[in-house]
C-alpha cells in the first residue's frame, strides 16, 4: 500500500475524531487486519491481506448518537464524493485511494432499507454484526484513538458470514480466516476465541461450527471445544 | 488465482462507477475564471470562458466577498475532480491489463 493512501486514511480518521464521531465507531473489514500489526507489534506474523478499497465503519450503537453534522460535505474537501448502492440505496463515499462505507446491526425482520445516521449519511444493515462488539481493543495511531474489533471476533464473524458471500468471494475470505488463525496462534490469544464463543448466541455458535468444518479449520475448533 | 480477479473485477467496476460520478460533478460546477479589473479604484469582475478556440470575458460588476469565494470554490474543486479522473483513469487502465494478462496465464 503507498504511503498517499495512508496519509489519506490518517486525514479521514482525523476528521472522524475532530468531529467527534470516531468515538461511536468500529472499523470493520479487512482495513482491520492492516491495524492489526500496529496492535501487536512485531508479534504479529505480517498479514499479505486481499483487500477492496471499502473501508467499512461499523456503528454499533447508532440510536445513541445525538451529534448532527454533514460528513458527506465535510469529506468532499478531500475529494470523496457521493454514491448509492444497490436495491437499498445505501450511501458510499467514494475516492480513487478507498470508499467509506457505514454500517449498522440488522435486528429482526428484514426491513430492505438503510439506516439513516444523523451524520448526513446512512448505512447499510448487516445480520451478525454484534460480534464485531463483543471484544474490543484500542489503538492510538499519531494521536487518533481508534477502536478495533479483537481478532478472535473479526475471525468468528468471518466465520458465520463465510456462506454468505458469493462463490468467487469465498476463497479470498478462507485465505483471510487461516491468516487469523496465524495471528492468534503468534500472540498466544488463540484462547480468546472460546471467550468470545461463548457470549454469542447459541443458534449462531451451531452456524459456526458448521462453517468452520467446511473450511476445514480443525485447530479453531478444538479451541472452541476446550 | 480466481480470487485476485475476482477483486480485481470488483475494483474495476468501482473504478467505472467512480469516474463517472466525478465527471458528473465536473460538469456540474460552474466553468470559467473569474478575472479582476481595477478601474478608477473600484474592483470590477468578469468571468472568463473558453468557447472553443476564443476565450469570452462575462461582465460580472463589483461582487461580494462570499461570491467570489463561490467561484474559488469552484476552481479549486474542477482542479480537484481533474486530479481525481486521472487518478481513476490510470486505475482503469491498469486494472483492465491486470485482468488481460491474468486471462492470458490462466
Amino acid at each position: 500500500m503507498e504511503r498517499k493512501h495512508i496519509n489519506l486514511l490518517l486525514k479521514v480518521l482525523r476528521l472522524l475524531q475532530k468531529q467527534g464521531v470516531i468515538n461511536n465507531l468500529i472499523i470493520a473489514g479487512s482495513w482491520c487486519i492492516y491495524f492489526y500489526k500496529f496492535y501487536f507489534h512485531k508479534k504479529a506474523p505480517i498479514i499479505a491481506s486481499l483487500r477492496t478499497r471499502d473501508i467499512d465503519f461499523f456503528v454499533p450503537n447508532p440510536k445513541s448518537i445525538n451529534r448532527k453534522i454533514n460528513l458527506p460535505a465535510l469529506l468532499k474537501d478531500l475529494g470523496f464524493i457521493v454514491d448509492f448502492r444497490g436495491e437499498e440505496g445505501y450511501m458510499r463515499l467514494l475516492h480513487p485511494y478507498f470508499f467509506i462505507e457505514f454500517l449498522v446491526v440488522e435486528k429482526g425482520k428484514s426491513l430492505n432499507k438503510p439506516y439513516s445516521l444523523p451524520w448526513g449519511i446512512n448505512a447499510q444493515r448487516l445480520r451478525f454484526l454484534d460480534i464485531l462488539s463483543l471484544k474490543t481493543i484500542r489503538l492510538n495511531i499519531k494521536d487518533i484513538k481508534i477502536t478495533l474489533p479483537h481478532p478472535s471476533c473479526f475471525l468468528l464473524h468471518k466465520v458465520i458470514i463465510f456462506k454468505r458471500r458469493e462463490k468467487d468471494r469465498r476463497a479470498k475470505e478462507a485465505t483471510q480466516i487461516r491468516r487469523l488463525v496465524e495471528l492468534l496462534e503468534k500472540v498466544n490469544q488463540i484462547d480468546s476465541l472460546k471467550e468470545v464463543y461463548l457470549r454469542i448466541h447459541p443458534k449462531w455458535r451451531k452456524r459456526i461450527l458448521n462453517n468452520l468444518r467446511e473450511l476445514k479449520e480443525e485447530k479453531v475448533i478444538q479451541a472452541l471445544a476446550d | 488465482m480466481e480470487p485476485i480477479r475476482s477483486v480485481l473485477k470488483e475494483e474495476l467496476s468501482n473504478s467505472l462507477v467512480l469516474r463517472k460520478k466525478y465527471e458528473k460533478a465536473l460538469k456540474k460546477l460552474p466553468k470559467g475564471v473569474l478575472v479582476c479589473k481595477v478601474i478608477k479604484g473600484h474592483k470590477y469582475y468578469y468571468l472568463a470562458k473558453r468557447e472553443g478556440s476564443k476565450v469570452k470575458y462575462l461582465y460580472k460588476g463589483k461582487l461580494s466577498k462570499k461570491e467570489i469565494e463561490k467561484f474559488n470554490q469552484a476552481k479549486r474543486m474542477r482542479k480537484k475532480y481533474r486530479k481525481l479522473i486521472s487518478e481513476a483513469n490510470k486505475q482503469i487502465k491498469f486494472l483492465k491489463k491486470s485482468i488481460k494478462s491474468g486471462k492470458k496465464t490462466h
